[in-house]
């Protein structure tokens, strides 16, 4: 074999390896980078549109994610989780401005509630339109599904049929909505009250055990603001 | 009509290109030995030629198909003789013509593949030309093949598309140095590699060739991925604003449609005239986060009104800048509602610094708010909708102060094509 051709063959295999570690390592990283960037594009509209909702994603996602490494929920289902943290209030979109900004929740009318209790669903079916997104859809549309079934909810899954998934962004986006509404006492009371009934237990346990976590910092309260 | 004359088109260049392709194969017959030196080496070329034309990577989305055929066809050419290369490469492009349209359910597939046997024929003919002038060691020879076959295969396809698609050929020649630099090194790389195992006998080793091709593939694929999650993006995007906004449903589309056709008329590139679509999917997505009873209000608006309504250009771009794809056109968009005598917002950008791209959003947009749709629901509730004619009137008188008077007149010329006006 003439130096020539040896040296083409080892630059080839050189290459090639190159070319592998770049497809099996780089691409994939780069891909779950955009997808990621699109989700804060869309929690990016969501709290424009209701400035309220600022800064809570960010927590929803974090407070998940640990829950559901405390579960042991294979990686795969942690992005699902984390892509459904991200997504979950979508449907506010379609909630008339004024009622979600200019005007205080108990001030709703029956139709006002009723309306805005359809949010989830409406981001479950407009994630259904979009195909890289359709597996997260009954996540989103569940994520305020209680645990126990009830009347108003009779065509939800309740209980260990309800997506874990669903169940950990039930108990954590309350919370921390109750956290900045009511602040960190009275949101970690009524996630005790709730344990069973509106929330899964399991969930409820280990929420509580991440939230003793020094790690976890509590979020700015507007109960004192 | 005009199904009959392309028919008439397409036929005539499957007559042009096949009776070249004809006198070519018969002066590569003619030149090169009949005999072969290795029937093994040449049974695993053939083989791998015709696997790697049934494993194309397709990106729909830019409309391009890929295959990996030519380092096989090359290493024929240059370790075995110009005929194995020849039929090897004819042989891959009928199976896989036969067999694809098959699997996939087309007819009327028989011209196409036709034009594709000539094209190829044509290509190895002038591969092979390119390859005897270079001469001396067999890797050079493959690598002169590569490059004649290239230029030859490029060359044709362009004029195929420009003969009977009318695809300008600038557009090709752009997407193919965006897309080719990479792949054609990748092919010059693998056209020595293949040849290098090919000249010293190595046939048991050629196989492993498919690795990088293998790799290459899947780094396609992501490719496609890519542009699939970048749509879909959009798509997302444009359902929050509906579900917010229901009017703007049909206003979206038809303004993304027509802003691409003026962007075309004003000689921007195809790949820049699509991106100028997307942009006007996207222009008013900072309407987001404007209140629905501002935006439908009847009767005109008090000045914090306005200032909230104006808003809406840079929250757009605002929401677009996370996603690295859009860092291109975040700008087109906070800039739509600028004008060129210095007073729009939200820069009060004059006219040397406001992109092409708003400018073209910027009149379509204005022309379809002023008409509105024809469904009842995404009509205006602040004002009666305009006629065309009245709506053309309007944007000449602003040609000009408001918006440029190039991209009225594109847009007129683009109307009248479209039918929506009958005098320019």
């Amino acid at each position: 074999m003439d130096p020539l051709t040896s040296f083409v063959l080892v630059a080839g295999l050189i290459s090639t390896a190159g070319l592998v570690y770049y497809v099996r390592f780089r691409l994939p990283r780069r891909l779950e980078e955009r997808f990621r960037d699109s989700l804060m594009a869309f929690s990016t509209a969501v709290e424009l549109r209701i400035p309220s909702q600022r800064g809570l994603t960010s927590r929803v996602v974090a407070l998940s994610l640990a829950i559901a490494r405390k579960l042991d929920l294979p990686e795969a289902r942690r992005r699902d989780l984390e892509a459904a943290a991200m997504l979950r209030d979508i449907g506010l979109c379609s909630i008339p401005y004024g009622m979600m900004n200019d005007r205080e929740e108990d001030a709703w009318t029956e139709a006002e509630r009723l309306t805005f209790d359809r949010h989830a669903e409406i981001s479950g079916a407009m994630l259904e339109a979009v195909p890289s997104l359709r597996a997260i859809a009954p996540l989103v549309r569940w994520h305020h599904a209680p645990f126990r079934a009830d009347d108003f909810n009779s065509s939800a899954p309740a209980g260990e049929s309800l997506p874990i998934e669903a169940r950990i962004l039930k108990a954590v986006g309350e919370y921390v909505w109750f956290e900045r509404t009511r602040g960190d006492f009275l949101a970690k009371e009524a996630l005790r009250d709730g344990s069973g009934v509106a929330y899964d237990p399991r969930v409820v346990a280990v929420l509580m055990e991440v939230l003793r976590s020094p790690r976890v910092r509590p979020l700015r309260s507007l109960v004192h603001a | 009509m005009e199904t009959r004359s392309y028919e008439r088109t397409v036929h005539g260049l499957l007559a042009t290109l096949g009776s070249l392709a004809v006198l070519g194969c018969f002066w590569i017959f003619a030149a090169g030995p009949l005999s072969v030196r290795s029937w093994p080496l040449v049974i695993v070329l053939v083989c791998l030629a015709a696997l790697a034309e049934m494993l194309p990577v397709e990106i729909a989305r830019k409309g391009v198909r890929i295959t990996f055929t030519l380092p096989y066809v090359a290493a024929l050419a240059a370790c075995v003789n110009g005929w194995t290369a020849l039929s090897a490469d004819l042989v891959a492009t009928f199976a896989v013509g036969m067999m694809l349209p098959v699997a996939r359910r087309q007819t009327g597939a028989s011209v196409w593949l036709g034009l594709n046997l000539a094209i190829s024929g044509l290509s190895v003919v002038c591969g092979w030309l390119v390859g005897s002038l270079v001469g001396g060691h067999q890797l050079a020879v493959a690598l002169g093949f590569m490059l004649g076959y290239g230029l030859a295969n490029f060359g044709l396809v362009v004029l195929v598309d420009a003969t009977s698609e009318g695809k300008v050929w600038t557009d090709n020649v752009l997407s193919a140095l965006r897309l080719g630099a990479k792949s054609y090194a990748f092919f010059a790389a693998m056209v020595l590699v293949v040849g290098a195992l090919a000249t010293n006998d190595l046939v048991y080793v050629l196989p492993l060739t498919f690795v990088p091709i293998w790799a290459l593939r899947t780094a396609l694929d992501y490719q496609a991925k890519m542009y699939d999650h970048y749509y879909e993006t959009i798509l997302a995007l444009s359902l929050m604003l509906q579900r917010a906004h229901p009017y703007t449903h049909g206003h979206l589309e038809r303004v993304a449609r027509i802003a691409e056709q003026v962007a075309l008329k004003l000689g921007l590139a195809a790949g820049r005239a699509r991106m100028v679509r997307e942009a006007a999917v996207l222009h008013d997505i900072g309407k987001i986060a404007v209140s629905e009873s501002v935006l439908d209000k009847p009767g005109r608006l008090t000045t914090d009104e306005f200032e909230h309504v104006k808003l809406h250009a840079q929250l757009g771009a605002k929401i677009l800048r996370p996603v690295g794809q859009f860092h291109e056109m975040a700008p087109w968009i906070r800039h739509h509602h600028e004008r060129l005598d210095g007073t729009g917002y939200p820069d009060r950008l004059t006219d040397v610094e406001i992109p092409i791209e708003s400018k073209i959003i910027a009149v379509v947009d204005a022309f379809d708010a002023m008409t509105g749709g024809e469904n009842a629901a995404e009509k205006r509730t602040y004002r009666e909708p305009k006629t065309h004619a009245e709506a053309v009137a309007e944007l000449e008188r602003c040609s000009g102060s408001q918006f440029d008077p190039g991209v009225v007149e594109a847009f007129k010329s683009v109307l009248f094509m479209e039918g929506l006006v009958w005098t320019r």
